[in-house]
Parts: structure tokens; C-alpha cells; sequence
């Protein structure tokens, strides 16, 4: 629990986080290249950035992170898995603003901004291995879960339908954020949410993974 | 332990206790000789049931007062209880939809397999529901992503299939799921019983398939079992599992 990020929820519509946002089209802070997907080769559609906060939401060295999956309607590709290649977390240094490649031929999702606000929730009971946990414990995770913030930086991945926590670099990865298909009206599987992780390892070359997890 | 009751009204009925550590270990496991608690009274194969002469409203009426009330095990024991009892046979748990078998004794990593609602939760499995074992099941991970919360039907475009699951659009053009024959029955009488315990109606569309595949893919042996299992832990049956027919016998869901 050491190594855990501080914990601010996610507002929708909430203000005073400069491109902090959902849907529309992506505001690079320096060059963007457009992701296409690994299995079908379309490119994939924005879902939402979120910027490096000092003190709030640490993305160092890069400036914002931009996150896409495919939505091919043609296809059935894994965009909810981390490794699949049908979803990609863009991570964009500090520069002038460049946007490269195909965009998502279809609409984008609908604009929102996002803010930070005071959260809490209940680490201890979020952190419980439900593999070790008494009747008592898992009753405790069940009310942690609702408790907490749907959308999150920071804190203990919120999991809907048991822990999923990608590896990198054979370790598994840091928690950044997670956000909550509505109402946003995301497609994140049945009720679903997207969790956003980091690699341990400095230098790794995909330093952040996505993945959606539905009920 | 916590213990919340659904809303409708039912008669008293004890519940009956959990299954003990073990119990669960046994193979294979114990189930009561005689359906016992809500309802358990009415189902006996040959006998008059209560529900005899009830249909549509007055059925559903009578069956959700006396099925409804159940203990609330919470999701995450919920879980629990499936990967490691309930669907758990000789230590390894098969995906509903695809077949796929994982070897465990635990809940396994929620991207490897995990629980499909088949009542989605985006449509209504909330609270109570969304620890109601009769329309929970084991899935692999990403055959629970691709059925989302698309409603059941018969895919004519088939866009992906494994294990004897399609996914697709189906005649009108609708994206639908379609599990395999085997699971088609076990489908439909879930949503009959959620539809009926929970008030939650069913589109006609869906209905006409789902009232097919109850017909089409009968009970087993298997479904009984989990029923039995399901008492014991939740402390109510699934009348449409015992009584197949229960469902032919209301027009609209």
C-alpha cells in the first residue's frame, strides 16, 4: 500500500484542470501520432487525456497521456485487454502542438471536462485478496466498492469483476486512474469502467497499458 | 452475517445454512433429496402444485412473493461461492459460453475468467441482484467483454464465435449474443426468474427466442444440482428450473 498515488475522484463536468477531459477530439501538448489498431488496423477512437498535476497526478517526464480503443464496427477486436493491441495510451511530451496520422473515421464521443476533487475510500478494505478474505472482509470490499469514486486517479483500482492488474516488464503495474463508462457513455463492456496503469520500469517503451473491465 | 431480503413480500422460510468448508470439498457434493424453503414445497415431480391454474400476472405475482425473498450473499462472496463450489466440479470451472475449462480452487484473475450477469447490471442488476447466483456465471473474460450487455438472440452475421457462442446481428439486423445450445435453456429460464423476482419486464423480441430455447434446451441433471446448490447458499430456488412449463404459461414477461 506503500507505493499508493493520492486519491482524487474524477468529476464530470468539473473544472480547473486544464485538458482534464472525455470525448471530443484529443488536445495535444506536443506531437500526437493517431493510434490504429494492432488487430484490424482502423484507427482507433479517442477516449479521454489526462495531464500531468504536480502534486495531484504524477505522468512525468510526459505532459498528458491520451487514451484510444478501436471501435470498429466491423470487427470484434480485444479492445478491452492490455496487451491486445485494440487499445493504446499515447504518452506526449511537452512541445508544440502536432497531430499525426488517420483519425477515427466515425464521431467522437461526446465532450466533457473533467475535474479533481476530495475523495476518500477505504484502502485497507480495497486492498483485502478476496482469495484470503474472510466473509467479513469480502462484505467490506463489497462496501468499499460503492463507496469509492467510479472515477479515480489515485487510490486502489476499483474492480468490478475481480483484480485484473496488468504486467509489464515482469512486474505487475502501478495504478493511475480509472474511469467509469457513464456518463460518459463509454463502451467499456456491461457497467463498465477503464483502468489506466503505469510500468514500474523507467525506460519501458509502453509505459502505460489500458484496459475496460464490464460486470 | 449481513442478511437483506428483496423487496416483495413472501412468506417466512428459514434459510438454510451455508455450505461448510467441508462440504464444499466433497465430491460430489451433497444437495438436499427433497427441494426444500420457498417454494421447495410445490415442485415435486407427478404432485399439484400450488401455481396450478395461475398464469400470466397472477403467476408471476404468485411466484415472485414466494421466490423473491433471498439472503444476499454480496458479490464478492458471490464469486466466492462459484469459482470454488458452485461451478467448480473436480477442481476445475468451464466457461458457460465457450466451453474453455480453468483448472483452480480460487477466484481466478478477472482477466483470465470471470462473472457474467446475464441480466446485465447496466439494465437493472442492481443491489440485491447483483449477487443473485441464479443468473451469475463463470465466463471467460473475454467472452463476457464481447457479450457486453447486446441482448440474447440468433445471430444470422456471425462477427465472432468460439465454444459454440456467436456473436453478430441477427435477422432484423440487431447486434445479439448467442450462446451455445447447451446454455441456450439455462439462459432463458435465468431471465424468467430475474425478470420475475426483480419486475423487470423482458422486450417481446427477446422473449419469443428465450421461451424457444427453454423448450429447445430442457433442463438437466447439471441445472437441478446448481438449483440445490444455489438453496443452500441464497436460501431460494429457481421455480423455472424446477418447473420448465412454469413458463410457457405467462404471455408476456
Amino acid at each position: 500500500m506503500a507505493d499508493l498515488s493520492a486519491l482524487w475522484a474524477l468529476v464530470p463536468g468539473g473544472s480547473g484542470v486544464p485538458l482534464a477531459k472525455v470525448g471530443g477530439a484529443p488536445e495535444p501538448v506536443g506531437t500526437l501520432r493517431w493510434p490504429t489498431c494492432a488487430a484490424c488496423g482502423m484507427p482507433l477512437r479517442f477516449l479521454f487525456q489526462l495531464p500531468h498535476v504536480p502534486g495531484r497526478l504524477d505522468l512525468s517526464p510526459w505532459a498528458a497521456v491520451y487514451v484510444f480503443q478501436c471501435e470498429n464496427p466491423d470487427t470484434v477486436c480485444f479492445r478491452w485487454d492490455a496487451h491486445a493491441g485494440a487499445n493504446t495510451v499515447v504518452a506526449v511530451e511537452e512541445g508544440s502542438s502536432a497531430e499525426e496520422g488517420a483519425r477515427y473515421p466515425g464521431p467522437p464521443y461526446a465532450e466533457w471536462s473533467l475535474g479533481l476533487g476530495p475523495a476518500e475510500e477505504d484502502t485497507e478494505a480495497l486492498s483485502v485478496d478476496v482469495n484470503e478474505a474472510t466473509d467479513e472482509q469480502l462484505a467490506a470490499l463489497d462496501r468499499a466498492l460503492e463507496q469509492a469514486p467510479e472515477s479515480k486517479v489515485g487510490g486502489v483500482a476499483g474492480w468490478l469483476n475481480g483484480d485484473a492488474t496488468p504486467e509489464c516488464c515482469e512486474a505487475p503495474m502501478r495504478f493511475v486512474a480509472q474511469l467509469a463508462a457513464m456518463p460518459f457513455g463509454l463502451s467499456f463492456g456491461d457497467n463498465g469502467r477503464g483502468y489506466l496503469f503505469r510500468c514500474r520500469r523507467e525506460g519501458c517503451a509502453t509505459p502505460f497499458r489500458f484496459l475496460s473491465q464490464g460486470a | 452475517m449481513l442478511v437483506r431480503s428483496t423487496v416483495a413480500a413472501a412468506r417466512p422460510q428459514p434459510f438454510l445454512p451455508a455450505a461448510t468448508t467441508e462440504s464444499r470439498r466433497a465430491t460430489p457434493r451433497p444437495v438436499p433429496t427433497k427441494p426444500q424453503g420457498p417454494g421447495g414445497d410445490g415442485f415435486e415431480p407427478g404432485k399439484p402444485t400450488r401455481f396450478d391454474g395461475l398464469k400470466d400476472k397472477a403467476l408471476v405475482q404468485a411466484l415472485r412473493d414466494a421466490f423473491a425473498k433471498h439472503k444476499d450473499l454480496g458479490y464478492n462472496q458471490a464469486r466466492k461461492v462459484i469459482f470454488t463450489e458452485l461451478d467448480n466440479h473436480d477442481g476445475k470451472v468451464a466457461c458457460v459460453y465457450t466451453g474453455r475449462e480453468l483448472r483452480t480452487n480460487k477466484i481466478p484473475n478477472g482477466s483470465d475468467m470471470n462473472t457474467e450477469h446475464t441480466w446485465p447490471q447496466s439494465k437493472g442488476a442492481t443491489g440485491v441482484a447483483k449477487s443473485d447466483l441464479h443468473h451469475l456465471f463463470p465466463t471467460d473474460s473475454k467472452a463476457n467483454s464481447i457479450r457486453g450487455s447486446y441482448p440474447f438472440g440468433e445471430v444470422k452475421n456471425v462477427k465472432w464465435t468460439q465454444g459454440g457462442s456467436k456473436f453478430g446481428t441477427d435477422e432484423a439486423g440487431r447486434l445479439v449474443f448467442e450462446p451455445p445450445a447447451a446454455h441456450k435453456g439455462n439462459v432463458a429460464r435465468a431471465l424468467f426468474y430475474f425478470s420475475t423476482v426483480y419486475n423487470k419486464p423482458i422486450p417481446a423480441q427477446d422473449e419469443a427466442i428465450l421461451k424457444k430455447w427453454n423448450v429447445a434446451d430442457k433442463v438437466d441433471v447439471a441445472e437441478r444440482t446448481r438449483n440445490d446448490v444455489i438453496q443452500r447458499h441464497q436460501g431460494n430456488r429457481n421455480p423455472f428450473v424446477d418447473d420448465a412449463s412454469l413458463a410457457q404459461r405467462i404471455s408476456d414477461f
